[in-house]
């Protein structure tokens, strides 16, 4: 006769406690109007090895709205993201997570 | 410009001779995004972030100067283009087709910089002078490279 396991029960974890919380920079991108749509899609896939439509969603945020925050790090991977997406000349900072 | 075949990875144009002037004399334009224009933060003004800005531009202003020597490179090398009194054809990898998207993208963002960062409604009252009219070419022009490229490669995607 097969044993029944117990179910697995992982602990509720609060998403505002400081655990979940770090590391805690936000790389955020900003509109340009004269970045084409396609291209911005392209370079989130490129950079951060997204899907086409995980990209779409950001750019259009960065389109409709001005900004998108695109990924939520520590100082140096944010500092990283920063260099990269420049290289494509997009515009995008690393802003503090208060 | 369009694409006439695509092979592991390997992506062959063919430009008219028109095209090809173009798209050498629109290249030579790179860079210009003015020096300083990018930065790291909003958040200024704190000692890890000014360091961070110092590195940022250092690594643009790095990579300003490399890409000047391999788009100096690429523009001389024979054995990516191939022409003939009608037509010029061109063979790029995926690494070139990445480096040219940065090249055209610093032209098109630099020449939008250039004409005073238009927004939708401004750009409707700009005029067309003897001095801004090469930024509105320059702009345009590496917008439809851009185009043709993302289009080539989102053929294999």
């Amino acid at each position: 006769m097969p044993e029944i396991s117990e179910p697995l029960v992982l602990p509720v974890i609060d998403p505002s406690s400081k655990q979940t919380r770090e590391p805690g920079w936000l790389v955020v991108c900003w509109d340009d109007p004269v970045n084409l749509m396609d291209y911005v899609t392209h370079v989130f896939q490129t950079v951060f090895g997204w899907s086409r439509q995980k990209a779409e969603q950001h750019m259009m945020q960065v389109h409709k709205q001005g900004k998108s925050v695109l990924i939520r790090e520590s100082f140096e991977k944010a500092e990283h993201y920063v260099h990269q997406i420049h290289r494509y000349a997009l515009n995008a900072t690393m802003e503090r997570d208060e | 410009m369009k694409l006439v075949k695509n092979t592991s990875g390997r992506f062959v144009f063919q430009l008219t001779p028109r095209e090809q002037r173009l798209f050498v004399e629109v290249l030579e334009l790179y860079p210009l995004i003015p020096d300083g224009t990018r930065k790291l933060t909003k958040q200024s003004g704190q000692a890890p972030l000014d360091e961070s800005q110092e590195l940022l531009d250092e690594a643009l202003a790095e990579q300003r100067v490399s890409n000047q020597r391999d788009l100096a490179k690429f523009l001389a090398d024979p054995q990516r283009v191939h022409t003939t009194k009608s037509y010029t054809r061109l063979t790029l990898a995926a690494s070139d087709m990445e480096f040219l998207l940065q090249v055209l993208n610093d032209i098109r963002v630099g020449s939008w910089i250039l004409l005073g960062s238009p927004d939708y409604q401004t750009e409707k009252r700009l005029e067309v002078t003897q001095k801004n009219a090469r930024y509105f070419w320059a702009r345009e022009l590496a917008g439809a490279f851009q185009s043709l490229l993302i289009a080539a490669m989102n053929v294999v995607q």
